[in-house]
């Protein structure tokens, strides 16, 4: 047993200081890299490995490596990198503008319009609507999206048929204001005999995006998120009151989904399974369901509200100061990020829409889907990013996912709650 | 008569540990089956057993092929190192305490259950801010320290608390037989504390095999990261469930195999013990 | 022949062995502080840093995404936690969590101990079954359960639905009363393995002498349970409590993977929300604070574990 014991200390004595140092990948001598670093999901979704191989082969110079990216925490870690002046990146990935803003107020990252003049030659005019304006922070532009998505209700056409929620021509009758949403999806919601619910109306994400969800309703409605100070969310006047009074009736009636309370793929999930009819959601989650529903019994329609407008958001590409070859980057960007076979698959094959406005035409061309919507993404705008985010986001869950199902906070008190929230945030 | 009602509360016995065996068991093989299913029937048809056996998920899990290998080396290598560390460290910590009182043993002891009772997160960022500094960030020490810090203390615990329920008389015998401390510890105590050492051992393996958080934050480059980090990457905005169903058998199989083959040491250890008194 | 070996030394050299016994006792202790110096070299001086960092934070507000800069506030960090509701809410349902979760487990590994115990032919299949949770990766088979307990895609929805029991169906996870049960049950089903492993040494290091012994006495059955197993476990109930209760007051990936801190935090307990506000918010001097706050209940637990253990002893 001694025996044993002392052998396999010193082998473990010896297997540590061997492989302490890690195995270090060899730089490649002569070769210049540049490392990006992102999600899994957006590697896949941005096809980014195959960008990296079309740049290598056009360029043999140079390698790209890419890095995978484990979650959000790690993003919180380059601040303290970048800040000492180093990074093992030389472009990241952020899935939405929380990080970003951090990363500019500490002034830790490029401004690609001052300081790499990026659009010398590549006019701010090849870009959609909206789509660069998500990437300004304070005025600055401190990212770039590499895509944009916008928000929008996908819908299961063989459920409104089966209602008889159809015109003359066989397509779903149109809905104009959150009322008429919530009597659709009390149509659409089937119970059996025991009064279980075998098929819910409709589903907010009433989770890690509500306050957008929150924001592109009052957008579509005022053509505008905010009051007067362009800051606070404009929920002081009826129209909101009587939206979540909406709301509360639909969850309260088993219409509307609680299943985002809990699970922020809840809603995307059942509409996949083709157990819930109408998804409120980032636009692009028709497209998941294509393989278990079909896309014959697919659409896409605007948000409700007089303005019609809609909210988009990108994937943001930042270069921090620590990199090496901001040049070498911006060229990537523009040869392999912007180019064809990127922006284009990304479109078609997961709905994460082009920047570039020929990609994007060209795209939209090959997926009608997105027509339905087609006049709300020319009116899309970025919403600001909160300072404290996070505990908008949060304190916005607490209240409707308490509010929603309880029988005795009316919408006005929940109006009153966020405007208290409101108040006690960092912007 | 004694001997029906031996048999039939044998029988109640087997009965009771059938129904708890298959309530345990259910969500793991929910899990094995789901793993062979197609999107469509996992979240459409929702079936228990595969209507279609697909391997789907599985190429989608081996697209990242040879990766695998240096991920689950990785782990191997941290869960070794930081187990077989703990073993010695536990067992001379938990001799002292138990058995050999020094001035301030208590105190030591009870920061140690302070460490013990500390919750990792909230110094994660001293940790990597720390380890940054000292530039053991993506090392194999880097890793392992951290999760030192999650099983040492509790093993020190088991130990000592194993000898104490030793009796002095063998102890005794063997200072008067004119052998030194280490001696008696390596020859007599350590032999006789093979259960607990078992013990460490298993918890030790699973807990540093599963440490997410740690390796999350301190390990990102591929040739550090350990499985279990490696496999939340197969995650796309969210989570296939068949692909999700496929990582999880992955990462399963190889504790369990480490766990089949220590049953019978377990075994055997134990009742060598129970029988000699 | 050892004893009589003792008592001739004794009677025929008093005077030395008084000297031995000092000296053995000295050399004891040295030997001691040996043993132990290579354990204290590895924890703490790596954690050394990071804790009295920790403590500083605690008594200071920074917020290292947005300042950069530590601000003095002495004692206010702790003074607002028992203002936030938030706060408050994590230490209620950690509280209840713990009660809940500790008693069950205790019990439940116990009784399963025990059945293993009865049973010692083929237990090899029963022991891998209970003990195969732990091997579960707990953060991804947690998303699997709540795939399962979904309401409308779930299986165990629609295997009441199949059985006719419609009605039982619910909406397991979105309910913050049943979210919380399934929080307990699946934390359980993922514990009580070790909890069992550990009972089942204790009892087979139970000498055999002391069975035969008893039952020669004639003590059988639920007798044999109180006077002979439970008392000689006393060293067991304190490592096994001691676990237990780390786990339960340490609880973090089950309610935060499956309920993500429940339907407006009816779940959320201590640990997540001191992961949200540091990893979250960035708020490092408040999540310090309540760092230190949950570690002073874990101590105060495992002490009064200790104690009454002893106690019973």
């Amino acid at each position: 047993m001694k025996k044993v014991l002392s052998i396999l200390l010193v082998l473990s004595l010896v297997m540590v200081t061997v492989f302490a140092s890690g195995a270090g990948e060899a730089s490649t001598g002569g070769k210049k890299t540049i490392t990006i670093g992102a999600e899994s999901w957006e590697i896949n979704k941005i096809f980014l490995e195959h960008a990296a191989k079309e740049f290598m082969a056009a360029h043999p110079d140079v390698t790209v490596e890419i890095v995978t990216i484990a979650d959000q925490t790690k993003l919180s870690n380059y601040i303290l990198d970048w800040a000492k002046g180093s990074t093992d990146v030389d472009l990241v990935f952020l899935d939405g503008g929380i990080f970003s803003a951090e990363y500019a107020a500490k002034g830790l990252i490029y401004d690609f319009e001052k300081d790499l003049n990026f659009f010398k030659d590549f006019p701010k005019s090849n870009f959609t609507a909206g789509s660069l304006e998500t990437g300004l922070q304070n005025g600055a532009q401190v990212c770039l999206p590499a895509i944009y998505e916008v928000y929008g209700i996908s819908i299961n056409k063989q459920m409104f048929k089966e209602a008889g929620l159809v015109d003359a021509n066989g397509e779903p009758l149109p809905i104009k204001t959150w009322d008429d949403f919530v009597n659709y999806a009390e149509k659409l919601t089937k119970k059996d005999k025991n009064g279980t619910i075998t098929q819910v109306g409709g589903s907010i994400q009433f989770g890690n995006n509500l306050n957008t969800i929150l924001g592109a309703a009052l957008y579509s409605q005022f053509g505008n998120v905010y009051t007067s100070d362009g800051i606070t969310f404009n929920v002081d006047n009826d129209y909101v009151r009587n939206m979540i009074a909406a709301w509360q009736k639909g969850i309260q009636s088993g219409a509307l989904s609680q299943s985002t309370f809990v699970d922020n793929a809840g809603g995307r999930n059942g509409f996949k399974a083709g157990q819930i009819a109408m998804c409120y959601e980032a636009a692009g989650r028709w497209m998941e369901a294509v393989a278990t529903i079909g896309a014959e019994n697919l659409a896409l329609i605007p948000i409700p509200g007089e303005y019609g407008g809609t909210i988009c958001f990108g994937c943001q590409m930042v270069i921090p100061k620590a990199s090496k070859n901001p040049d070498l980057v911006c060229q990537f960007i523009k040869e392999a990020v912007y180019g064809e076979y990127c922006q284009t698959n990304a479109f078609t094959t997961y709905g994460k829409m082009s920047v570039i406005q020929k990609h994007f035409d060209a795209a939209l061309e090959a997926t009608p889907i997105w027509k339905g919507i087609a006049d709300a993404m020319s009116k899309a705008k970025p919403m600001i990013t909160y300072e404290e985010s996070q505990k908008w986001l949060e304190g916005l869950d607490q209240i409707f996912q308490s509010g929603l199902v309880s029988k005795t906070t009316t919408a006005a008190d929940m109006v009153k709650q966020i405007l208290t929230l409101s108040a006690s945030i960092r912007k | 008569m004694p001997k029906k009602q031996k048999l039939s509360f044998s029988i109640f016995v087997s009965v009771v540990l059938i129904v708890i065996s298959v309530i345990f068991l259910f969500p793991i093989i929910f899990c094995i089956f789901t793993s062979f299913k197609e999107s469509a029937e996992i979240i459409r048809d929702i079936t228990f057993f595969p209507h279609k056996w697909s391997s789907v998920n599985y190429d989608y899990v081996f697209a990242r092929g040879a990766k695998y290998i240096r991920y689950y080396l990785n782990t191997i290598i941290i869960t070794f190192s930081a187990v077989i560390i703990t073993l010695g460290l536990s067992a001379l910590s938990g001799y002292a305490f138990a058995r050999l009182h020094f001035r301030g043993s208590g105190f030591l002891l009870a920061s140690i259950l302070f460490l013990l009772a500390f919750p990792l997160c909230a110094i994660l960022i001293p940790i990597y801010m720390m380890e940054y500094e000292l530039r053991l960030l993506n090392t194999y020490i880097g890793i392992i320290l951290p999760n030192l810090l999650c099983i040492l203390p509790f093993s020190i615990f088991i130990m000592r608390g194993s000898f104490i329920d030793m009796s002095h008389e063998l102890e005794d015998s063997a200072e008067i037989d004119g052998c030194s401390v280490p001696q008696t510890f390596f020859n007599i105590m350590l032999p006789l504390a093979q259960n607990a050492l078992i013990i460490v051992l298993v918890s030790g393996f699973y807990n540093v095999w599963g440490e997410y958080t740690i390796s999350k934050t301190l390990a990102s480059k591929d040739s550090i990261m350990p499985i279990s980090v490696a496999l939340t990457l197969l995650k796309s905005e969210d989570w296939n469930y068949g692909v999700l169903a496929a990582a999880i058998t992955m990462s399963i199989i190889p504790p369990i195999v480490v766990f089949a083959v220590f049953q019978d040491k377990l075994v055997e250890g134990m009742s060598a013990g129970a029988i000699k008194g | 022949m050892w004893p009589v070996r003792v008592t001739c030394i004794t009677f025929s050299r008093k005077g030395i062995m008084q000297n031995t016994i000092s000296f053995r006792r000295k050399a004891r202790a040295r030997w001691g502080v040996i043993f132990v110096i290579p354990t204290c070299v590895v924890l703490f001086v790596f954690v050394f840093y990071p804790i009295c960092y920790t403590l500083v934070l605690s008594l200071n507000e920074y917020n290292f995404a947005y300042d950069m800069h530590m601000k003095f506030v002495g004692f206010k960090n702790f003074l607002d936690m028992f203002k936030d509701t938030q706060f408050l809410t994590a230490l209620k349902n950690t509280m209840q969590f713990t009660v809940f979760m500790f008693v069950i487990l205790v019990v439940l590994a116990l009784s399963l101990a025990l059945l293993l115990f009865n049973k010692k032919r083929r237990s090899w299949f029963y022991r891998v079954s209970i003990f195969m949770p732990i091997v579960v990766p707990a953060s991804l088979i947690c998303i699997l359960f709540s795939f399962m307990l979904a309401d409308n895609f779930g299986i165990v929805n629609k295997f009441l639905v199949s059985i006719g029991l419609s009605s039982w169906s619910h909406n397991w996870l979105t309910d913050a009363k049943t979210a919380r049960v399934w929080v307990i049950i699946v934390s359980v089903w993922g514990k009580v393995g070790f909890c069992t492993i550990l009972f089942l040494s204790g009892l087979q290091n139970i000498s055999q002498d002391m069975f035969e012994a008893a039952e020669i006495d004639g003590a059988v059955g639920w007798k044999k349970l109180f006077y002979i197993m439970i008392p000689n476990l006393t060293e067991t109930f304190v490592v096994v409590g001691i676990w237990a209760i780390l786990q339960c007051l340490k609880l973090f990936v089950t309610p935060n993977v499956l309920t993500k801190g429940g339907p407006a935090n009816a779940t959320l307990v201590l640990y997540q929300n001191i992961y949200n506000t540091a990893f979250n918010y960035f708020d490092m001097g408040y999540a310090a604070a309540q760092a230190f706050v949950l570690t002073a209940l874990v101590m105060i637990f495992s002490l009064l574990n200790m104690k009454i253990s002893k106690g019973d002893k």
